[in-house]
C-alpha cells in the first residue's frame, strides 16, 4: 500500500520536476524566480484543452497548445520583464512583475473559460501494467515515460548543443557572453520557450491524470514545483528532477500516513528542513558571484 | 580602420568620457595609457558595444557601429579581451574557445582556429578538459586572448591584459602582442603598465580624466617629460 503510495507519488513528481525545469532554466540565466510560471502551466493544459474541443484531433491540438504555450513564456519575457532589463531594474521589481503577470493569464483565462473545471479526456489508454500488488496505469506509465524522455532532452539540449553553450555561458557571465558574439535576449528568449513548453507537456499530462483543467491549477502546482527546483538547487536540472520526485513522494506517503489535508505542505516542510542543511539545495552550486 | 570621433558616454551620473576622438589604423598596435579612472575600460565597453555612448560616433570600416548591439559587433570583426579576463570559471577551457568561435559556423574553420590557437599557447592544448575557473591568473589571460582570437578578428581590444601577472608572465603577453600583430590582427591596447605598451606600439593616446591629452608615435609619447614623470615613474 505505502510502496504503491510512493510510485503514485513519483509519477505526479515527474510532473512536477517538469514545471521545475521551467523556474531553474530562466533563473539559472536571470537571478529571477519566475513565479508566472505556475500560470503558465495552467495556459498550458487548458489551451490544450480547449483546442482539443475544437476537434482538431488530439495530436494536432498537443502540439498547438505545447507551441503556444511555448510562445507565451517568450511574450511574458518580450513584453515584461525585457523592458526592465533594459532600464537596470532591481530584481525584486521583476520578481513582483512576475507575480502580476501570473494574475493576469490566470484572469484572462477565467474570462475566456469560466472558472468551472473541466473534463480533460484521457491522453494514453485505459488498463494498468500490475507487477506483485504494485499497479501502474497506462496513464501513469506514459506521464513516466514522456516526462523522463523530455528531461533527458532538456539535459541533452543544455549539455550537447551550441544554444545549450550559449546557455551555459549567459548563466555565468552575461557580459561575456556578449562579446562572444552571443545574442543574450535570444537566449533568454530560448530559454522561457522551452520552460513554457515542459510546462504544457506537464499540464497535460496532470490533467489527463486527474481527468480535469481549470483556469486557477497552476497556483498549487506551480509552488510545488517551485519548491522542488529550490529543494533540488535551482539552476541545476538534475536538482529538479530529484527535487519533483522527492516532493511526489514524499507528498504521496504523508497523504496516507498522515491524512490527505497534509498532503499540500509537504513540499514546503521538506524544503525547509532541506534548506536549513543546505541552503544550496540538494545539486546547487554555491552562488557564482556576478560582475 | 576605427575611427572616434567626440566621443561622450555616462556611467550612471559620471561623464566618463568627454569628447575622446581616436583613430587606430589598419596593421597597427594603438596604445591607450592613463591612470585609474582615465576613462580607458569605459571606452573600451563603449566600442564592443557594452555601454551606450551619449553623443559622437564610432565607426568601423567605415561603417558606423555606434550604439550596435554588443553581440553584433562582434561579427563586425572586433574581438574583445576583457579587463579581468572574464573567462567562463565553470566550463572547460575547450568550451570557452569555442564560445570564442561562437560566431563562426564553418567546422573547418573552427578547427583551424582552435589549431592555431593551441599553437600559440600550448599550456591551453595540454588544460582543455580542465575548467577554466581552475587556471592560474596567467592562463586565464592567455585563455581570454585566445578565445577573443577564436573569431579571427580584423580589430582586437586588449584590456589590460598584464594586469595582476607577475614581471615574467607580463613579458610572455607582451611578446605574444607582437607576434598577433605579425598575423595581420590591428591591436587596440589598453594598459596601465605604460612602459612596456609603449615599447610594443607604433602609437600611443594618453587619457587624462575621459579626455585624451596627449597622442604621437609610441616613441615620442615614450620620451616625453611629462609621460616619463607620470606614467613611467622616471625623473
Amino acid at each position: 500500500m505505502l510502496f504503491q503510495q510512493i510510485i503514485n507519488g513519483l509519477t505526479l513528481g515527474m510532473t512536477y520536476a517538469l514545471i521545475a525545469v521551467g523556474y531553474s532554466l530562466v533563473f539559472g540565466i536571470l537571478r529571477l524566480v519566475n513565479f508566472s510560471h505556475g500560470s503558465v502551466y495552467a495556459f498550458g493544459a487548458n489551451s490544450i484543452l480547449f483546442l482539443i474541443s475544437m476537434n482538431i484531433g488530439i495530436m494536432p491540438a498537443l502540439i498547438l497548445g505545447i507551441f503556444l504555450t511555448g510562445a507565451l513564456g517568450v511574450i511574458v519575457d518580450k513584453t515584461a520583464l525585457e523592458p526592465l532589463r533594459k532600464q537596470h531594474a532591481e530584481s525584486i521589481t521583476s520578481l513582483i512583475t512576475t507575480i502580476g503577470v501570473s494574475s493576469v493569464i490566470t484572469n484572462l483565462l477565467t474570462a475566456q473559460l469560466g472558472s468551472q473545471k473541466r473534463s480533460f479526456p484521457s491522453l494514453f489508454p485505459a488498463g494498468s501494467l500490475n507487477i506483485g500488488s504494485i499497479s501502474l496505469t497506462y496513464t501513469q506509465l506514459g506521464m513516466l515515460f514522456i516526462s523522463l524522455a523530455l528531461l533527458l532532452g532538456l539535459l541533452a539540449i543544455v549539455n550537447r548543443t551550441k544554444i545549450g553553450l550559449a546557455m551555459r555561458a549567459s548563466e555565468q557571465n552575461i557580459r561575456a557572453a556578449q562579446i562572444m558574439g552571443i545574442n543574450v535576449n535570444g537566449v533568454i528568449s530560448f530559454t522561457f520557450f522551452l520552460g513554457g513548453m515542459s510546462a504544457a507537456i506537464a499540464g497535460a499530462l496532470v490533467s489527463s491524470y486527474y481527468s480535469m483543467a481549470y483556469p486557477n491549477m497552476g497556483y498549487t502546482a506551480g509552488l510545488k514545483a517551485f519548491a522542488a527546483a529550490v529543494l533540488g538547487g535551482i539552476g541545476s536540472l538534475p536538482g529538479s528532477l530529484v527535487g519533483g520526485l522527492l516532493v511526489g513522494s514524499v507528498e504521496s506517503m504523508a497523504a496516507t500516513l498522515l491524512g490527505s489535508e497534509f498532503r499540500d505542505s509537504m513540499a514546503f516542510i521538506i524544503l525547509i528542513i532541506v534548506l536549513v542543511i543546505r541552503p544550496h539545495g540538494l545539486f546547487g552550486k554555491k552562488e557564482i558571484k556576478k560582475v | 580602420m576605427l575611427k572616434i570621433d567626440n566621443l561622450h558616454t555616462y556611467y550612471g551620473a559620471i561623464h566618463a568620457l568627454k569628447g575622446i576622438s581616436l583613430e587606430v589604423r589598419q596593421g597597427e598596435v594603438v596604445c591607450l595609457i592613463g591612470a585609474n579612472g582615465a576613462g580607458k575600460s569605459t571606452l573600451v565597453d563603449t566600442i564592443a558595444g557594452l555601454v551606450k555612448a551619449k553623443e559622437g560616433t564610432i565607426h568601423f570600416c567605415d561603417e558606423n557601429i555606434t550604439n550596435m548591439e554588443a553581440y553584433k559587433i562582434v561579427s563586425k570583426g572586433i574581438s574583445l579581451s576583457p579587463e579581468g579576463r572574464e573567462v567562463f570559471p565553470d566550463l572547460t577551457v575547450e568550451e570557452n574557445l569555442r564560445l570564442g568561435a561562437y560566431i563562426v559556423d564553418d567546422k573547418k574553420e573552427i578547427a583551424e582556429a582552435f589549431e592555431r590557437c593551441y599553437e600559440l599557447f600550448p599550456k591551453l592544448r595540454a588544460r582543455k578538459k580542465q575548467q577554466a575557473g581552475t587556471l592560474s591568473g596567467g592562463e586565464q589571460q592567455m585563455l581570454a586572448i585566445g578565445r577573443a582570437l577564436m573569431n579571427s578578428p580584423k580589430l582586437l581590444l586588449l584590456d589590460e591584459p598584464s594586469l595582476g601577472l607577475s614581471p615574467n608572465i607580463v613579458n610572455q603577453i607582451f611578446e605574444l602582442i607582437m607576434r598577433i600583430q605579425k598575423q595581420g590582427i590591428t591591436i587596440l591596447l589598453i594598459e596601465q603598465n605604460a612602459n612596456m605598451a609603449l615599447q610594443v606600439s607604433d602609437r600611443a593616446y594618453v587619457l587624462e580624466n575621459g579626455s585624451v591629452s596627449m597622442t604621437g608615435p609610441a616613441a615620442d609619447i615614450a620620451g616625453n617629460e611629462q609621460v616619463r614623470q607620470i606614467y613611467l615613474g622616471m625623473k
